[in-house]
């Protein structure tokens, strides 16, 4: 105390969005609400007492690698405010089509959230990962077949556990800044996800039903509670 | 029933197509997203509580989005709204497609240009 160490306090979300059809309605509520999104946060979290320095937002669109020609799709991270209006064009161009069958590559689109480019800057960090999705996961690994398929993904469910981390192994992801919110059915693997995985929000949702079930200023307080 | 727009099979109660998107078939009903009633005024099922909006008119934007949807409504039940650029069939003969499809759907151009390729880890 006393020491002039200026306390910073750095925000970064990965927004991992379900994009295949039926997930017209949260990504129409999504879009209505990006330009205002930074702000939106900022003002919960004041009445919560907490300042946030500095706030990225990056996005992953995944579908199904089998069944779509683009199933996996990212941005860099946004820095808000100042890039909210490149941030609202970005999420404005997203199309909710495709899926092939009803379990897509949300496990793929994890693993790239938690290789994300996360901040080492900021005294006090936090690492969101915010996954939008109405429909179960494939296993990892279901689609190697497919020549979209990335190289360099965990070889099985047990790895990406890994990858996650825990207080004795952090490889990827600070486990005292990280936090993952699941909007995401009670259905393979999100539930073994909620319960076997340290630092997870998880808010069920009705499956095949693109999470009409949840307004905006519910998504809003449930990021906010997890910084 | 089946959706308007690919053609597949839609579960029964679904608001949106879960492979394209489009505004699944009102369920049990005849009339759809965009689709006309002949000669109809709507019924609150439609979505305008006391309304009067002719059956088969359009919602500006026609987004069919959880923010198109009005009270008593379902999101697939689209009426006109007052001041609306669209006009349906009725009001503009000769026009056989009034309503643009899937507004929010935006061009792949713009995809690309804030999203790419993943990639390898």
């Amino acid at each position: 105390m006393g020491n002039g160490l200026k306390m910073t306090y750095n925000v970064d979300m990965v927004f991992c969005i379900d994009a295949t059809g039926s997930m017209q309605p949260v990504i129409s509520t999504v879009k209505q609400n990006a330009l205002s999104f930074y702000h939106d946060v900022v003002r919960v979290m004041e009445n919560k007492q907490k300042t946030i320095n500095s706030m990225r937002v990056r996005v992953i669109v995944f579908r199904d690698y089998i069944a779509d020609d683009q199933p996996m799709m990212t941005t860099k991270f946004f820095e808000l405010p100042a890039q909210a209006a490149q941030f609202e064009a970005c999420i404005n161009s997203i199309s909710a089509m495709g899926g092939g069958d009803e379990p897509e590559d949300g496990l793929e689109a994890l693993a790239y959230a938690i290789r994300s480019d996360w901040t080492k800057e900021g005294t006090k960090r936090r690492n969101v990962i915010v996954v939008w999705t109405d429909a179960s996961t494939h296993e990892i690994g279901y689609a190697k077949s497919d020549p979209k398929y990335p190289k360099g993904m965990p070889e099985s469910f047990n790895q990406l556990t890994e990858w996650w981390g825990d207080r004795q192994m952090e490889p990827y992801i600070k486990n005292a800044a990280k936090r993952l919110v699941l909007f995401a059915p009670k259905a393979p693997y999100w539930e073994q996800i909620s319960s076997t995985w340290n630092n997870v929000i998880h808010y069920p949702s009705t499956a095949g039903r693109g999470l009409e079930e949840f307004t905006y200023k519910e998504i809003v307080d449930a990021i906010c509670n997890s910084i | 029933m089946f959706c308007r727009k690919c053609g597949v099979e839609v579960r029964a109660g679904a608001k949106f197509c879960h492979k394209c998107g489009h505004p699944a078939p009102v369920s049990g009903g005849t009339a759809s997203a965009g689709a006309r009633t002949p000669g109809g005024t709507a019924s609150a099922g439609a979505g305008i509580p006391g309304g009067t909006a002719s059956a088969g008119a359009w919602t500006p934007g026609s987004t069919a989005s959880a923010g198109a949807r009005m009270p008593g409504g379902t999101a697939s039940a689209e009426a006109r709204m007052p001041g609306s650029p669209y006009v349906s069939e009725k009001e503009k003969p000769g026009l056989i497609k009034t309503m643009p499809e899937q507004t929010d759907h935006n061009s792949d151009e713009q995809f690309q240009e804030w999203f790419s390729d993943a990639g390898d880890l």
